[in-house]
């Protein structure tokens, strides 16, 4: 049975359209990526490809190392005797570009002092790094956690109308707990593959959802219900091996699409800097994980997303006997959220943390200060998220088993 | 193996479709007749278990065939009056996944998707899409997936709607091959279908079961007779307007018309014996006399 209700949804046109369309997604994902390494030459020019790639995973790895005092110092020493340099000194753009390109190696530092050594916790200053002294390396850990505090604490603050005690002290704790000091090394890769996950998570959503609308709908649409229904199983296992085929479909389609945006990506611009913590690129983030975790957590994340909207969409066609209304169940989720969040209300606000499309997109969610306090502990939305939408997907399989066995014919 | 209905009804928003139907059928071929809305199809909806009844009871053998959930459904076979199937399965995989769904094992399920692709004349076409079959094939795989688990109740709605002279007497043949041990239930809203193989017929109409018998015991019961009459080319339409007409044959003098009447419509009418076709025009009226209700 399983192997004719797949054939059902990949035989159609539709359902090939639908499956070359996240092929091309797939590919465009791990173009993009490829595409966004550059490396700015000697000349002051950019280059991209793989030779970009491997200058800059050459230039970084120079710094690989555990990032201490002491290594913090020998970077801020290199720094100020970069931009000491005429070049960086010149008023000449192509000149400063050529100043950039000697400090590649140390541009994931020097980001994050930009945020370390701020003046806020909700600032950036392209520049601070350079005025940065050797003196002050040892402020770097404890300056994250200050600002941080600093901006929590503000009686005038914004944190003041966002966070309870209780989430605040849960944040504080985060931030004192990350451990220190960071490993650093080439992460490109990793930055790159989780950056462009959400275009690949979102494209498998919309695709598997539409995919997904017409497995019960479409024996409506075609009229095969009164045989269906009239069968031996076509009121039990016929109807699982419907909710089997989505529920394969969804996991076949979505981890293929994945690990090979994945393996590529990670194939093309290395593997290096799993281990590195997220922070090298999203300092502000309170989570506590690895490159490696993070992908874990986004894909795992994107699975469990890409399983709920496909099972409510298969719900709602049940319910509506329409593929086509059903299928836009998937866009709704994704991009009602994002009309609510421009309505600038603090509650809806904290709402759309625990909403299904954070799960499509989680490596940007990273960075949010996304808690909630459920009166025996405090979380961040990504702790619970994957529980919470692992109990709903399952909490949809009777529902649409019992909605569509029980559906009279019209 | 007897199927019992009793006072079975079926209301949609306050219209009875189905009014308090009362028939026990055992072994053989029956025939539902009725014109387009009479009820024959909730009525085999109801038969096979896709509608529920507002009020009344179908057992089978004794047996409630709601409570008996798949149990009914595995010696049913029913081929709905709009066939649908899967468009891009092959003929093969379509009864095959029939099959499957009708809880044949696989083994089995390929003989005899095998076994009935010969009897309906599908061998060839076996590795056709669906879509690409004409309306005649289709039917017949219709019939084919509804034989799969050898059932014990046939069900067929307007089985021979929309097909050919040729093709309908062919599938009038099939089913009676297929008739045999067991029940089977034919409706349609075209006389020639029952007429030759149903053992008894059912006339159906407004929900209700206006009369039943054998072909021969509906006609010895008409409460009208039949009347054969010459009549001018000027005085056809009159005729028409104002009397059951069962068939118009036209002449060089005019007209050779078949009437149902209580009356001798003319002087020289001649009273002739009547068929099945005057009885549905006596029950149903001129609604009977649709355009391809007369083959």
């Amino acid at each position: 049975m399983l192997r004719f209700e797949l054939k059902k949804i990949l035989g159609s046109a539709g359902g090939k359209i639908a499956a070359l369309l996240l092929a091309a997604a797939v590919a465009l994902s791990c173009w993009m990526c490829v595409s966004d390494v550059c490396w700015v030459n000697d000349q002051g020019d950019e280059e991209i490809g793989f030779a970009a790639i491997s200058k800059l995973r050459s230039a970084q790895k120079q710094w690989a190392g555990v990032l201490d005092t002491p290594r913090l110092e020998e970077i801020i020493r290199e720094n100020q005797r970069l931009c000491a340099t005429p070049e960086a000194q010149s008023k000449d753009y192509n000149q400063n570009d050529i100043a950039y390109g000697w400090k590649q190696g140390i541009r994931p530092v020097l980001n994050m002092m930009n945020y370390a050594y701020s003046r806020g916790f909700q600032e950036y200053d392209w520049y601070c790094n350079e005025s940065v002294t050797p003196n002050q390396a040892g402020d770097f850990y404890p300056n994250r956690t200050k600002l941080m505090k600093a901006w929590l604490l503000d009686e005038t603050g914004s944190a003041q109308y966002l966070f309870n005690e209780n989430e605040k002290n849960y944040l504080i704790e985060q931030y004192e707990t990350l451990e220190t000091p960071f490993y650093i090394d080439y992460t490109q890769g990793w930055e790159e593959l989780l950056y462009n996950s959400p275009f690949v998570i979102m494209m498998a959503a919309l695709i598997l959802g539409y995919m997904s609308s017409g497995i019960f709908a479409n024996e409506y649409r075609w009229r095969a219900d009164p045989v269906f229904f009239s069968t031996r199983h076509g009121r039990d296992k016929a109807v699982w091996a419907k909710i089997g085929a989505g529920f394969w479909m969804v996991t076949v389609l979505y981890w293929a699409s994945v690990l090979i945006y994945s393996l590529v990506t990670l194939g093309l611009l290395g593997f290096d800097g799993g281990q590195c913590p997220v922070q090298i690129a999203l300092w502000k983030s309170f989570y506590h994980l690895k490159f490696w975790q993070a992908w874990v957590l986004t894909v795992v994340g994107g699975y469990i997303g890409c399983l709920f909207f496909a099972f409510l969409t298969m719900w709602v066609s049940a319910k509506t006997r329409s593929a086509v209304f059903a299928s836009t169940v998937p866009f709704l989720l994704m991009f009602v959220p994002n009309f609510l969040d421009n309505l600038n209300n603090d509650t809806i606000s904290r709402l759309l943390g625990l909403f299904p499309d954070m799960l499509l997109q989680i490596y940007q969610k990273l960075r949010y200060f996304y808690v909630y306090d459920l009166g025996f502990c405090v979380k961040g939305a990504l702790d619970i998220l994957p529980a919470l939408y692992i109990v709903l997907t399952a909490a949809l399989v009777p529902l649409m088993y019992c909605q569509f066995r029980k559906r009279p014919i019209k | 193996m007897e199927l019992t209905i009793t006072n079975l009804t079926k209301e949609f928003s306050g219209t009875r479709a189905v009014d308090s139907v009362n028939e026990t059928l055992t072994r053989g071929v029956y025939g539902l007749l009725g014109v387009n809305g009479a009820g024959k199809t909730t009525l085999m909806r109801m038969l096979t278990t896709l509608l529920h009844p507002s009020s009344g009871s179908i057992t089978w053998d004794g047996e409630d065939i709601f409570a008996m959930e798949g149990r009914f459904r595995s010696i049913l076979g029913y081929l709905p009056q709009e066939f649908g199937f899967y468009p891009n399965f092959t003929v093969e995989e379509y009864l095959q996944y029939i099959a499957s769904i009708k809880g044949l094992r696989p083994a089995v399920a390929k003989q005899r998707v095998k076994e009935l692709l010969h009897q309906v004349g599908l061998s060839k076409a076996r590795s056709k899409k669906m879509k690409n079959l004409s309306g005649g094939m289709k039917r017949r795989a219709g019939i084919a997936q509804a034989m799969l688990n050898d059932p014990k109740l046939l069900i067929l709605d307007e089985p021979t709607a929309g097909l050919d002279p040729n093709e309908r007497i062919r599938f009038r043949n099939l089913i009676s091959e297929l008739a045999e041990d067991r029940i089977v239930l034919l409706s349609t809203h075209i006389v020639s279908d029952v007429e030759y193989i149903a053992g008894k017929i059912f006339l159906m109409k407004d929900g209700r079961i206006a009369v039943s018998g054998t072909a021969p015991e509906l006609t010895a019961a008409m409460p009208e007779r039949v009347w054969v009459c010459q009549v001018s080319k000027a005085r056809i339409d009159a005729y028409l307007k104002a009397l059951k007409v069962s068939n118009v044959k036209t002449t060089p003098e005019g007209a050779e018309l078949r009437i149902v009447s209580a009356e001798q419509p003319t002087d020289d009418a001649v009273q002739v014996v009547p068929t099945l076709e005057d009885v549905f025009l006596c029950y149903f009226g001129q609604r009977g006399g649709e355009a391809d209700a007369a083959v």
